[in-house]
């Protein structure tokens, strides 16, 4: 197993390609930062220069003017082809060469950086595991005998061959159906939990944009930056009707897929300690006027066991011995949809909401509804 | 005497004939092939080069062979010089023309992911292009076979070696005995040939097509 | 083989060039080309100062008469040879005779290889009876009716099979759909291949001459004969002339005869 070398950061500066001939631009005055380990997605409409602003990084496209630091490293600097081989590159439908087996095709910058045969042979099939087909049926086989879905699979590893710490990504999804799209989608997603590459990902669809980006960078003719953030951000405070137009309909809804529990306003509940007196607790949820208390166990702060009002009437001892056992939590990164659904499925009226297994809050179905006209009221009020 | 008589009596002969009208389109087609995919290879990425290496090619091309001999003549003379210069030149075209349209066919996708995996320009010409190109160029040098496996006949008139030798002793003796058999020989002789070439261009192409192209 | 292949390889024997540039580029060039030959011809010749006898094989009535028996067995063949191929061509494209076709093809793959002069020889041995200008005739048709017939079928069989279905779905015959949508559809192909035959045809019909069926092969003969470059020089130039005119002439043809729109 080789060290996966985990992503670096790369900049930007007033990168802009001009083609002989052309009045404005293909990429004009471009700057800006692209995080270590984050995939920033560019989306744009055809013509905006995504594709060429996403060439220029290794070079296929040499800028007219500006920097790239890559890791802070000029890349201007460094021999074109060079540095293309420590970039991993995919297009649409994985361009593999038809003429060479899938082997052979992940073997292709290995063999350029001369790398012994044992260790081609180990890297493949390491990574042919990692892309989830069999090395024993798919090495010998070529990329006609593949499907759409699979081909783009091994495009994958054939980019991360050489453990490129950056990879470029073209449409890479755009040929194939979208049950297979989406599939395709969560693999990379789980890949990139492992590798933490630094990965740029050129797409037209917003939808794929929100779904991978950590960051999302809307561009417009010329490249132009419109909006650079967090998917979330972007759909909640779209910057213009460029990106509004964009995003499309449904942006609320879309909304409810990128916003994280953690993010919105929680209900309270009374939280006590498993050894305190059951019926001060009884009182002091009378006080209140509310009828749930959650035990949360000493010291971890986790959410153990529910108690009702009901239930600790005339009651004594310590509180523990009364109610239920807590069942159904929800992770604070979960997105609203998730929250939704597990409500909906559980059956029960509140959902305790976990960050690092400490309690932070519930979440109710009027919680969630509350969150969606509060995201649509910010979004109408833009 | 009967044409298998006349076969059997100069069996020897025409076993020569043969290896050398072979030998001579062999060489010649190989000689073309090498210029044909030089010049290819440095003309196809801009569209005027490439079309003036065609049209080029093509003019050489529609100058009927018989005059081409002809005007070896002067320029070099008799015997193998002219008929390997003219053969070469006649060769050419199906070459150009199939490595130009081949190299220029491969999908600009291929040639983009190549060059984005940090192949150079050589690497991307050897590894990924000419491969893929291969059949259609390989089919340009198989049809340019038969066409110069004909018109190597005439090479005979200037001299020149082959199984045309056969073909122009039945001209010389019109009228008399054996000139059927000496053109049938000379004629059926480089028919065979082709075959014979045609079938080792199909086994050739099924050992250096990839897998992965075959359909 | 596949398809693709296929293509090339008929585009090869085919079509001069490669793309619509390609093709206009060839129609200017090709003309400069004759112009600038025949005056360096014409130049060449006063400059080299022939001799009597040279003269005589040179004089304009003479060369005329050798050009005019060279047309004339262009002509009469590519007549002929299309009087057989088209309609062969047809024939071989129906359903009942599709299984024939890839036979016919290889045959005519494999004609490319026959010398032409073999052939000639072979006929003028044969018939001895009959006048020279038929036997270079008949040899000449021979020779190229195989790939005016490839040329044909391949037109032919190129046209998309939905277009042909859509002709019978409408109520067409199949006389009509040949007539209104496959034959104009395999035009393109057919007249490259018409253009071929003609270019093929005068270059055949130089060597017409070794059986006294004339045309100006005669000049090349009698020049290596009798060793006379200039005569042997000027009947070379005078027929790659020819040739290269014939063919800019069919592509000329190739160009304005197409139906609009294919």
């Amino acid at each position: 197993m080789s060290d996966d070398v985990g992503g670096v950061q790369i900049d930007l500066r007033n990168l802009t390609k001009r083609y002989p001939g052309q009045a404005k631009p293909a990429v004009d005055d471009v700057t800006m930062t692209i995080q270590a380990g984050e995939i920033v997605v560019f989306v744009g409409p055809s013509g905006s220069g995504k594709t060429t602003t996403m060439k220029l990084i290794n070079r296929l496209i040499e800028p007219t003017s500006g920097e790239i630091l890559i890791n802070g490293e000029d890349a201007r600097k460094k021999k074109a082809d060079e540095l293309r081989r420590h970039i991993g590159y995919v297009i649409q439908a994985g361009g593999l060469f038809p003429h060479m087996t899938v082997a052979d095709n992940i073997a292709i910058v290995p063999r350029i950086l001369k790398w012994d045969r044992k260790r081609i042979a180990e890297r493949v099939e390491e990574l042919l595991t990692m892309v989830g087909l069999e090395p024993e049926i798919y090495t010998t086989r070529y990329p006609r005998q593949l499907s759409g879905g699979q081909q783009q699979r091994v495009g994958v590893a054939r980019a991360l061959a050489a453990d490129p710490p950056v990879l470029l990504m073209d449409e890479p999804f755009g040929a194939v159906d979208p049950i297979t799209r989406a599939k395709l989608q969560d693999e990379l997603l789980a890949l990139q939990d492992e590798l933490s590459k630094t990965i740029v990902f050129v797409t037209h669809d917003f939808d794929e944009a929100v779904k991978l980006g950590d960051r999302i960078a809307v561009l417009a003719e010329g490249s132009r930056i419109v909006q650079y953030a967090e998917p979330a951000e972007i759909l909640a405070n779209p910057a213009d009707d460029f990106v509004r137009g964009f995003i499309g309909e449904n942006g609320a809804m879309k909304l409810l897929n990128v916003t994280r529990v953690a993010d919105i306003d929680l209900d309270q509940a009374l939280t006590v300690a498993p050894e305190a007196d059951a019926a001060e607790v009884h009182r002091e949820l009378a006080d209140r006027d509310e009828h749930w208390a959650v035990v949360l166990d000493r010291g971890a702060g986790r959410p153990v066991r529910w108690v009702n009002r009901e239930e600790l009437a005339d009651a004594s001892g310590p509180v523990e011995d009364f109610g239920g056992p807590v069942d159904v939590t929800i992770s604070g990164r979960s997105t609203l949809q998730e929250a939704l659904e597990a409500l909906l499925r559980s059956d029960a009226e509140l959902v305790p909401v976990v960050v690092k297994r400490r309690y932070r809050g519930l979440v109710t179905l009027n919680t969630v509804q509350q969150a969606i006209a509060s995201l649509r009221e910010k979004a109408k009020r833009r | 005497m009967s044409f298998w008589d006349y076969v059997t009596s100069r069996w020897d002969l025409l076993l020569f004939e043969t290896y050398q009208h072979a030998s001579m389109v062999f060489q010649c087609v190989l000689l073309a092939t090498v210029i044909g995919l030089a010049v290819a290879v440095a003309t196809y990425r801009t569209s005027w080069l490439a079309n003036l290496a065609t049209g080029t090619a093509s003019v050489i091309f529609t100058i009927p062979s018989f005059a081409m001999f002809g005007l070896m003549i002067p320029v070099f003379g008799l015997g193998v010089v002219p008929s390997v210069v003219a053969l070469t030149l006649y060769a050419l075209l199906p070459i150009i023309r199939n490595c130009i349209v081949g190299l220029s066919g491969v999908d600009p996708a291929m040639v983009d992911a190549a060059r984005g995996m940090g192949m150079s320009r050589a690497m991307v010409l050897a590894r990924v292009e000419l491969p893929l190109a291969w059949p259609v160029i390989l089919t340009g040098v198989r049809v340019s076979t038969m066409l110069t496996m004909g018109v190597a006949a005439i090479a005979a008139y200037v001299s020149g070696p082959g199984l045309g030798d056969e073909i122009f002793s039945g001209l010389a003796r019109l009228g008399g005995a054996n000139a059927l058999n000496a053109a049938l020989a000379g004629t059926l002789g480089i028919i065979l040939l082709a075959l014979l070439f045609d079938a080792a261009y199909i086994l050739i192409g099924r050992l250096t097509t990839s897998r992965g192209l075959r359909v | 083989m596949t398809s693709a292949q296929a293509a090339v390889e008929v585009a090869t024997d085919v079509a001069p060039s490669p793309s619509a540039t390609g093709r206009a580029w060839h129609l200017l060039i090709t003309p400069a080309i004759i112009v600038v030959a025949g005056v360096a011809l014409v130049i060449g010749v006063n400059a080299a100062d022939p001799n009597v006898s040279e003269r005589r094989s040179l004089e304009a009535p003479f060369v005329l008469k050798l050009l005019g028996q060279h047309l004339n067995l262009t002509a009469v063949s590519t007549v002929i040879v299309l009087a057989v191929a088209i309609p062969l061509g047809v024939m071989l494209t129906r359903k009942g005779a599709r299984l024939a076709a890839p036979a016919v093809l290889g045959v005519a793959n494999i004609g490319q290889g026959a010398p032409a002069i073999g052939v000639i020889v072979i006929l003028a041995v044969v018939l001895p009876t009959v006048a020279p200008f038929w036997v270079a005739i008949l040899a000449l048709s021979v020779y190229s009716v195989l790939p005016a017939l490839r040329n044909t079928m391949v037109g032919l069989q190129q046209v998309d099979p939905a277009l042909v279905e859509a002709g019978r779905g409408i109520g067409m015959s199949a006389m009509r759909t040949l007539l209104r949508v496959e034959l104009p559809l395999a035009t393109p192909i057919m007249l490259a291949g018409i253009r071929t035959t003609l270019v093929l045809n005068v270059g055949v019909a130089a060597l017409a001459s070794f059986i006294g069926a004339g045309g100006l092969g005669e000049m090349i003969s009698a020049g290596v004969k009798l060793q006379q470059n200039i005569v042997l020089i000027t009947g070379s130039v005078l027929i790659a002339l020819l040739a290269l005119s014939i063919d800019w002439l069919g592509a000329l043809a190739e160009r304005y005869l197409r139906p609009k729109g294919v």
